[in-house]
């Protein structure tokens, strides 16, 4: 026989810790857990915050000066350009009067110069690089013992300093070394010098 | 607060607790959390961007006096060479001033100048259309001369030291059988001008 005393919504569990109180302290838990991460999420925040606009003002105080540092950077870059132009163009002629100069240290004693044309063409390369390209002309005359060894001793002349490192070939033309129609005695001549060019970089 | 007796009941009842839980969780890590998490996240990436902007400023700054040296020392040297050596005219024309310079380099070298032609103003070799050098041009002249070949050097070696810029494009030195000591010189002379007046032609 079974005799039943107490009543259904009496019955307590036997366990020490009920479900219902479980839940109650892991909702709680939950809920610390949560307040106090929006606590830190909010301090952190507001710190985040407070340092973007100390860091505004910071720039506020500093983007003048830069601005201005900027502009003369730029303004420096341009000027530089301008005198880097400035010195290409000055590089790219030749001192003539200093090529005239030199010139009687390899014109032979013999040789008589005529005629000095000095002739400039304006050359592009690829990289749209403007530069001068010079070509001299120089006719003379010489008499007729020698003249050969005469002509080519000047010829030589042109690979030696100053002439060197201006005058990239110097060549006689066909034909450019004949008899004087004139003075039947004498040999007359012609020599191209061709000059490196001279880029304006 | 009593939980339903029956199991089923039970059953149920957490099950609606989880869905329900399941549901809050979501719409607060959806419209609550993920929000404060990227603006938290774009505030960061703002701070970032500020510190490195005001770092590469700062980095800016330091260097702002050595550059504002170079720029005074490069717009010095600039400036000189403008007043020096470009070309100024003298009321609207560029002849008188190059005829000066001409004529002073022949009477102080022996050089007789027979006629100084103006050619006028010509364009620079230029690297592109937007090259530095814009802000200048060519003033150009024939001249015609004679002397003695070494005083026409000397002549030229004068112009070319008086002005840098100064350029001889063209040139012819010829002898005159008649007079061997004398050379006749027929020379394009050219001078830098700034490029901004129209200049009126008055060969001699």
């Amino acid at each position: 026989m079974h005799i039943n005393l107490i009543y259904v919504d009496e019955q307590r569990s036997a366990s020490p810790v009920s479900l219902w109180l479980m839940a109650r302290v892991a909702m709680g838990v939950v809920l610390f857990l949560v307040a106090f991460w929006i606590f830190l999420f909010t301090v952190g925040y507001r710190s985040l915050k407070n340092q973007a606009e100390s860091l505004d003002r910071e720039w506020a105080h500093t983007e003048p000066k830069y601005k201005v540092a900027m502009q003369v950077r730029n303004e420096l870059s341009d000027r530089m350009d301008t005198m880097k132009a400035l010195q290409g163009w000055r590089d790219a002629r030749i001192a003539w009067g200093a090529q005239l100069d030199s010139l009687g240290s390899i014109v032979p004693a013999v040789i008589q110069l005529t005629d000095i044309r000095v002739s400039q063409t304006v050359l592009v390369v690829s990289n749209n690089i403007p530069g001068r390209v010079f070509e001299v002309k120089y006719s003379g005359r010489t008499g007729a013992a020698q003249s050969e060894v005469n002509v080519v001793q000047f010829l030589d002349g042109f690979k030696m300093k100053p002439f060197s490192q201006f005058v990239q070939s110097a060549f006689l033309p066909p034909g450019a070394f004949r008899q004087d129609p004139v003075m039947k005695s004498d040999r007359i001549f012609e020599i191209v010098c061709k000059y490196f060019p001279r880029m304006m970089e | 607060m009593k939980l339903p007796e029956s199991i089923k009941d039970r059953m149920v009842f957490f099950a609606l607790i989880g869905v329900v839980s399941i549901v809050v969780v979501f719409v607060v890590i959806q419209w609550g959390l993920f929000p404060l998490l990227a603006s938290k996240q774009a505030l960061e990436s703002a701070i970032v961007e500020r510190q490195d902007k005001l770092k590469k400023a700062k980095r800016e700054l330091d260097y702002a006096p050595g550059i504002q040296k170079d720029y005074d020392d490069v717009t010095a040297q600039i400036e000189k060479i403008e007043k020096e050596y470009v070309f100024r005219p003298i009321l609207g024309s560029y002849l008188v001033g190059v005829s000066e310079q001409i004529d002073a380099g022949a009477l102080a070298t022996g050089v007789r100048i027979e006629s100084t032609r103006e050619i006028g103003v010509v364009d620079i070799l230029l690297k592109s259309k937007d090259s530095s050098l814009k802000a200048f041009k060519l003033f150009a002249v024939q001249v015609s001369a004679s002397g003695s070949f070494q005083a026409i050097t000397r002549f030229l070696m004068q112009m070319e030291e008086r002005n840098p810029f100064f350029g001889i494009t063209d040139m012819t030195i010829s002898g005159q059988p008649d007079n061997p000591e004398e050379q006749l010189l027929s020379v394009r002379m050219e001078w830098p001008i700034e490029n901004v007046v129209n200049v009126k032609g008055g060969g001699r």
